[in-house]
């Protein structure tokens, strides 16, 4: 089982960052001002649905595009540029495994040449060294040697996406963005590569940023949970304490959709909250809150005023008018 | 295997079905000897994983199957007492009439060209009765109504790239209403939306086939939709049935192998660990092992299991397995 431990030193921070994209139809706040910290060794799970702008908080960490705000720190030391204008080291410590895993690796290449990339550029290897690494980096992610003259058409989808691992594994990373790494696989396959992610994170002590929809999945991997809505952070807590105390009316509307297998599963799901409306375009973004237009607390304040984040517990935050104030929370619990 | 006579009101009755599909590289054999079978009024599950031939079952039903490349190598199906696969006019009608789809990727089913309402109209003038302009518009809004569109007037008026995903889903909803089938066959109709949405559209299948006693098929890799809103459950392996029964018993006691294993797989929000998931992966149709198909992945596997397909094992009244391992417990048993 997963511990819960407050996170001691940061590996990395990010503060107030934002990303914004200009398209046919105006400005587009993907990321608009998020916070949070992501202790040494641990999981921490960024969820959210499409359009929520889970995705660009990954991206921006990798450096695939450079933020509009805000901070992003590497053990304390600012990284927020495009890939290509940060250090070699820098890329070697932040690896990422996408979703589709077809997608990622190129059809021309055997699994050989994929995983002997990063040990060349990242490790300077060659010849008797590099096949030794490379043979050791397949087999850290379990499959054996001879899938390394395979081209990636000839195996699974599980397959493919374990290579991928092994390929952001290869060049000895410290930190890993997973962004929904088993959402195009099975469920069988996916509790596989769910485990594996799992024994890599304790044998080698890595941390990852797990971007995923699945609440399921984060309540078996995590130490720590954050829901996203139009780019912003609704709820920060410990997995554990998340999920027993689900507190953003958002949260719960969340929960309280996921269909379960079973009675025991249903007792989790919060009743008070129905699913209504939709996630709104991020280019017409609602005023306040930017919940309130499917909230069912939704107050005249929450139409106006961005909610503030509080502190509700140690660790447990939540950006939320209801539990801004005392006052407003007895209000809200007569009315 | 339920006595198929017995049953008076079975709706849609799927005997013995192969289906086959001729490709550059042989012959896939996906269906295998399926048994299914769908009640006046009643909801199906049709729980697997990607590739088991689900919905290849489904569109062979809807006759929407493509031949060539797909061939029927043998069996029935029979649906309101008519041979479903007989290419008579009549048979036809009866299916367009009657049975009504809604596919996984919304945005795919809808024509990008057409304006809601000229593709809504267009159904309506394919049914039998003749309305006038004024009567369609009304049915083709109170549909909308029905599946809780917001401002129906302007959704007629629109695009599909206008709406959202889960509006489009909403639509080809209120398409299936519009013909007043008696058998929808939802095909993963939530898989391509988000959680919250999900839950909307699920809520909204639920009522309407309640309200209006219809039949439904519901295909799914969602587990928990399936457990919440159908009646029976079929579990699919490798276009092979494995294991059939009331909802409420398969998942209180599911026990094929696979099923064990897929329910084991998924992750809980009581949130116990991850399991181990099932070892190997969906075997090649190509070439599918002749005993169970389940045998190369199976824990439970026996000599008999890579030899000889397992017949129906009858565990309960209402519950049946097509499993070596369980027909051999049935037999001490007694």
């Amino acid at each position: 089982m997963i511990s819960t431990s407050a996170p001691s030193k940061p590996i990395l921070e990010v503060r107030d960052l934002r990303k914004e994209f200009q398209t046919n139809q105006g400005r587009l706040v993907a990321v608009a001002g998020v916070d949070f910290q992501i202790g040494e060794s641990e999981i921490y799970g960024l969820v959210g649905e499409s359009g929520s702008g889970k995705s660009t908080v990954g991206s921006v960490i990798v450096g695939m595009y450079p933020s509009n705000g805000g901070t992003v720190l590497f053990r304390g030391q600012d990284i927020d540029r495009p890939a290509a204008k940060r250090s070699r080291d820098l890329k070697r410590q932040i690896q990422m495994v996408f979703q589709d895993p077809g997608g990622s690796l190129n059809p021309r290449q055997t699994i050989r040449q994929i995983l002997s990339l990063p040990l060349r550029l990242h490790c300077g290897l060659t010849g008797q060294a590099l096949e030794a690494a490379t043979a050791d980096t397949i087999e850290k992610v379990g499959l054996s040697v001879s899938y390394l003259d395979k081209y990636p058409q000839v195996i699974g989808g599980g397959e493919k996406q374990l290579i991928c691992i092994a390929r952001a594994l290869a060049p000895d990373p410290s930190f890993i963005v997973l962004d929904e790494p088993t959402s195009a696989l099975d469920v069988s396959i996916q509790a596989k590569i769910s485990n594996k992610l799992l024994e890599l994170q304790e044998d080698l002590g890595l941390s990852y940023l797990f971007i995923t929809h699945n609440l399921a999945l984060v309540r078996n991997l995590t130490h720590r949970t954050a829901i996203m809505y139009l780019g912003q952070l609704c709820e920060t807590a410990t997995t554990e304490e998340f999920f027993a105390h689900p507190l953003h009316p958002y949260t719960q509307m969340l929960l309280a959709s996921i269909p379960v297998m079973s009675e025991e599963e249903e007792a989790y799901k919060p009743t008070e909250v129905k699913s209504v409306g939709e996630i709104p375009n991020p280019i017409h973004r609602p005023s306040g809150c930017g919940f309130h237009t499917r909230c069912p607390f939704c107050m005249d304040r929450c139409r106006t005023v961005s909610p503030p984040v509080t502190e509700i517990s140690p660790g447990h935050q939540v950006s939320c008018h209801l539990y801004g104030d005392s006052t407003r929370k007895e209000e809200a619990k007569c009315g | 295997m339920r006595d198929l006579e017995k049953t008076q009101d079975t709706l849609l009755t799927v005997h013995d079905l192969s289906v086959s599909y001729r490709v550059y590289e042989g012959i896939l054999a996906v269906l295998q000897n399926v048994d299914f079978a769908v009640d006046g009024g009643q909801r199906v599950g049709l729980v697997g994983e990607a590739g088991c031939g689900k919905t290849t079952l489904l569109k062979t039903v809807a006759r929407i199957l493509a031949i060539p490349p797909a061939k029927i190598e043998e069996g029935k199906i029979r649906f309101k007492g008519r041979d479903l696969l007989d290419q008579s006019k009549v048979v036809h009608r009866l299916v367009r009439r009657d049975i009504s789809m809604v596919l996984q990727d919304p945005t795919a089913s809808l024509n990008p060209t057409l304006t809601i309402r000229s593709f809504m109209s267009d159904v309506l003038k394919a049914t039998p009765q003749r309305r006038s302009r004024k009567e369609r518009q009304q049915q083709m809004l109170k549909a909308l109504e029905q599946v809780s569109m917001p401002s129906p007037e302007r959704v007629l008026d629109s695009y599909p790239v206008q709406l959202s995903g889960g509006m489009r889903q909403r639509v080809c909803i209120a398409i299936s209403l519009l013909k007043d089938a008696d058998l929808i066959l939802a095909d993963e109709p939530t898989t391509s939306l988000d959680v919250t949405i999900e839950k909307q559209i699920l809520e909204l299948l639920n009522t309407l086939t309640v309200e209006n006693r219809k039949s439904m098929v519901l295909v799914s890799h969602a587990l928990g939709a399936v457990r919440t809103m159908t009646d029976r459950t079929y579990v699919m392996y490798a276009g092979n049935i494995t294991e059939e029964g009331r909802t409420a018993d398969i998942f209180r006691a599911p026990s094929h192998p696979y099923t064990v294993g897929l329910f084991e797989a998924t992750p809980k929000l009581s949130g116990e660990g991850v399991s181990d998931g099932i070892a190997g992966e969906l075997p090649s149709y190509l070439d599918p092992p002749a005993g169970c198909r389940f045998a190369p992945r199976c824990p439970e596997r026996m000599p008999i299991c890579d030899e000889q397909r397992p017949g129906a094992i009858r565990i309960d009244e209402d519950h049946t397995v097509y499993c070596w391992a369980r027909a051999n417990e049935t037999k001490g048993d007694q």
